[in-house]
């Protein structure tokens, strides 16, 4: 599929990205597919795995800083629910919000996966 | 993706090889602006690279500390500070704070860019200094827009500062030689290295603005930061009424000789007492006590008069730890230098009487930059720096 249809898959707004990012198509597709080797979803999954809510912290904010201007709407969303519970160090209930992250995450990286070279 | 890469790698290899580049030249028209962007994420950078890569140099930091460290090897040659705030290690408002206290920031305006977008976070980015603050996720136009605006306002300003030193320079330079060459003449007579004078003043200034930023104390106007490094300079001028042989023997005085040595407290304060014309004068008045009582010691212990705690005006407390500092680090006819470290051990120890906890605080917070702030100072250099802040103090409460 196309990056329009990509981001359109997702419920995102493509054109408020591309407007962001200078009108080039190009850059956005290269920035996305660049996303999926990004390093911060996997420290996130680990730091959480280990109750080190400091580094999960700092992984979701990143997440949710790249998020807004990739415009991963979903994600965006979900990263910085989690971000705030961190944030108010509220970490009895931080289950679903991470788990809403991961659903985010994988829904994105299989669309990107499908996206025409 | 390949090229982006390339091109930054490029960018940090030609960095290294750029370090004697100076600040002075880079204004000289042509220019390509140099931009060093600070985000632990790669994908960030990528972005802002992207953006701005086409305009300006790049450098890449990927968290504070390496920041301050690009900062501290070539900050002349760097024209604005792209800022995320979290990061691990060193976040944006310490990589603000440790630039303030290196006195980067008055030449290198700072953008923040963070995904905050709390109002009370904003105001404290300002308040740290920052001059702009940009919230992701943000429009390339928008981004680029900022950062040129800063750098023509950031260099308006510059150029309007500088002029107005040049003026005032010009206007009052007769004023600050005088009290150079007096406390000079002094330091000559005394045998001392030529820098003890510009030292304790260098160590004041930066003991006065590191205790304002600790404690709320005192609120020191930035008139009074000025005058505060001045008096230092007329510290010992009372010297000058002691016979050389006791000024510059070399080995230990007799109790007598103390004694006598002893009295360059009194003696400075009764000189510049005397001047009837200038005793009311603040900058005499503070000048005088600094005279008197930069012996004495916080526990009651020091000369002349034996004050205690706060009795002994804050000045003269400040003016006696960076007068010990000094004397310990470097050559007197009594001794050899002392280094850095073991300075700050002996003065941690109590070997040299004992002080305001909240200035030995403050040493200690400033022990690893004041070798190399004493190695940079110069009696011009620091007479700028001090109406360059009188100036953008009165430009900002404007
Ligand atoms: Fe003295």
């Amino acid at each position: 599929m196309t990056i329009r249809e990509m981001y359109e898959a997702t419920g995102a707004d493509y054109d408020d990205v591309l407007a962001r990012l200078m009108g080039k198509e190009e850059l956005v597709k290269r920035l996305v597919l660049k996303y999926d080797k990004d390093p911060n979803y996997d420290k996130l999954k680990n730091a959480i795995s280990i109750n080190s809510y400091q580094d999960a912290f700092e992984a979701a904010h990143t997440i949710k800083g790249l998020a807004a201007n990739l415009g991963f709407a979903r994600l965006y969303t979900a990263s910085a629910a989690l971000t705030e519970k961190l944030r108010a160090q509220a970490y009895e209930d931080l289950a679903p919000l991470f788990e809403d992250v991961c659903r985010a995450q994988e829904e994105l990286l299989e669309k990107i996966e499908a996206v025409d070279d | 993706m390949e090229s982006v890469e390339k091109e930054a790698d490029r960018e940090v290899n030609r960095e290294d090889n750029q370090n004697t580049g100076r600040k002075d030249n880079r204004d000289a028209g042509s220019d390509r602006k140099k931009i060093l962007i600070t985000d632990d994420s790669e994908l960030n950078r990528t972005i802002l690279i992207n953006i701005l890569g086409d305009d300006y140099d790049v450098v890449e930091a990927t968290n504070g500390e390496e920041a301050i460290a690009i900062l501290k090897d070539q900050g002349d040659t760097i024209d604005l500070l792209l800022l995320d705030y979290v990061m691990p290690k060193m976040d944006g408002f310490q990589v603000l704070n440790e630039m303030s206290r290196f006195r980067w920031k008055v030449d290198i305006p700072v953008i923040i860019i963070s995904a905050e977008n709390d109002q009370s976070f904003i105001v404290k980015a300002y308040e740290l200094g920052a001059s702009d603050y940009i919230t992701r996720p943000f429009n390339s136009i928008l981004v680029r827009h900022r950062v040129e605006s800063i750098m023509r306002l950031h260099l308006n300003e510059k150029k309007m500062v500088d002029l107005a030193v040049s003026q005032i320079t010009e206007k009052h330079q007769n004023n600050s030689m005088m009290v150079h060459i007096l406390s000079g003449i002094v330091e000559f007579r005394n045998g001392e290295s030529g820098r003890h004078i510009l030292n304790v003043q260098t160590i004041t200034e930066m003991l006065v603005r590191e205790f304002m930023r600790i404690s709320d104390q005192y609120r020191f106007s930035e008139e009074e930061i000025v005058m505060i490094p001045t008096a230092a300079a007329l510290h010992d001028i009372g010297k000058i009424s002691i016979p050389s042989s006791i000024l510059n023997k070399p080995g230990a005085l007799t109790h007598a000789e103390f004694t006598v040595m002893k009295a360059h407290t009194t003696e400075g304060y009764t000189m510049l007492r005397s001047i009837k014309t200038y005793r009311d004068k603040p900058l005499i008045q503070m000048a005088s006590g600094v005279c008197r009582w930069h012996h004495e010691r916080f526990n009651g212990k020091g000369y002349p008069d034996g004050l205690v705690g706060d009795d002994i005006p804050i000045a003269a407390q400040i003016v006696s730890l960076a007068d010990v500092y000094d004397a310990l680090s470097s050559e007197r006819c009594y001794k050899k230098a002392y280094s850095h470290e073991l300075t700050m051990r002996m003065i941690l120890k109590g070997e040299c009487g004992v002080f305001n906890p909240l200035l030995i605080e403050c040493l200690k917070n400033l022990a690893n930059v004041i070798p190399e702030r004493l190695r940079d100072a110069s009696p011009e250099r620091a007479y700028k720096e001090d109406i360059q802040r009188i100036i953008e103090n009165t430009l900002r409460s404007e």
